[in-house]
């Protein structure tokens, strides 16, 4: 179980640098989860758990390609076939330094894709705005109050699989 | 558009089960999954809590926590 020292608040800084490893990685796939949460995975490795997951939670989120939208978080499941448009694009650049932690990717292939708040007041116990889950034993929960926690994982899901299937 | 009253819903159930953090992101997918695959009722586009919690202890015996 984790503890409140378990968790950091991160100064936007050391969030862009943390997130900036995202750069160079491969779009690896685009899902929903329970509740029409769109949820995206980045890297090459094969099993899901071992790459970059970005979740969305109930936040508004659009994929603009070159001409316009292709898809947005309105659309449904639907939706996801326009991520199709991706490829195997790699991410160029990632940002999150504006005051309401808009997350913005821009892909290689000149696509972008932004998660943002969809309201204009912040409460604490509200879901969370984005999350990020690395394959590098942390994760981020961006808040919609403004704030950032960096989160260790103490058993990283992959390792737990594997540990379960050698038993 | 997400539904934040479901999202939430799955949340509080991996929370009772001491799902946190990636569990409790790849749970959501669990869920969703078993939806999509019919193997409980839905109504209204919702899965009922007691199917919720069955859920949950079939991933928490997949994936081998106690």
């Amino acid at each position: 179980m984790k503890t409140v020292d378990d968790l950091r608040t991160l100064p936007v800084a050391e969030l862009q640098q943390l997130i900036g490893d995202l750069v160079g990685q491969p779009f690896a796939g685009a899902h929903t989860s329970y509740g029409d949460e769109l949820r995206v995975s980045f890297g090459t490795a094969p099993e899901r758990a071992s790459r970059w997951e970005l979740g969305t939670r109930a936040a508004r989120w659009v994929l603009l390609g070159k001409v316009g939208v292709l898809c947005r978080e309105t659309d449904g499941p639907k939706g996801l076939s326009g991520f199709q448009a991706l490829g195997a694009a790699s991410v160029a650049a990632i940002d999150a330094t504006r005051s309401d932690r808009t997350l913005a990717l821009a892909f290689d292939s000149g696509h972008h894709f932004v998660v943002m708040p969809n309201k204009p007041h912040r409460t604490k116990d509200d879901l969370d705005l984005w999350e990020l889950f690395s394959p590098h034993g942390w994760w981020l929960a961006v808040r919609r109050d403004g704030s950032i926690e960096l989160i260790p994982d103490e058993m990283p899901l992959v390792d737990r699989q594997q540990r379960h299937k050698a038993a | 558009m997400a539904k934040k009253a479901d999202i939430k819903q799955v949340d509080d159930v991996a929370a009772a089960h001491g799902l946190t953090g990636p569990l409790r992101a790849a749970f959501g997918g669990a869920v969703e999954d078993a939806k999509a695959a019919g193997l409980y009722d839905v109504v209204a586009g919702k899965i009922s809590w007691s199917d919720l919690n069955e859920i949950a202890q079939d991933f928490k015996l997949e994936h081998g926590i106690a």
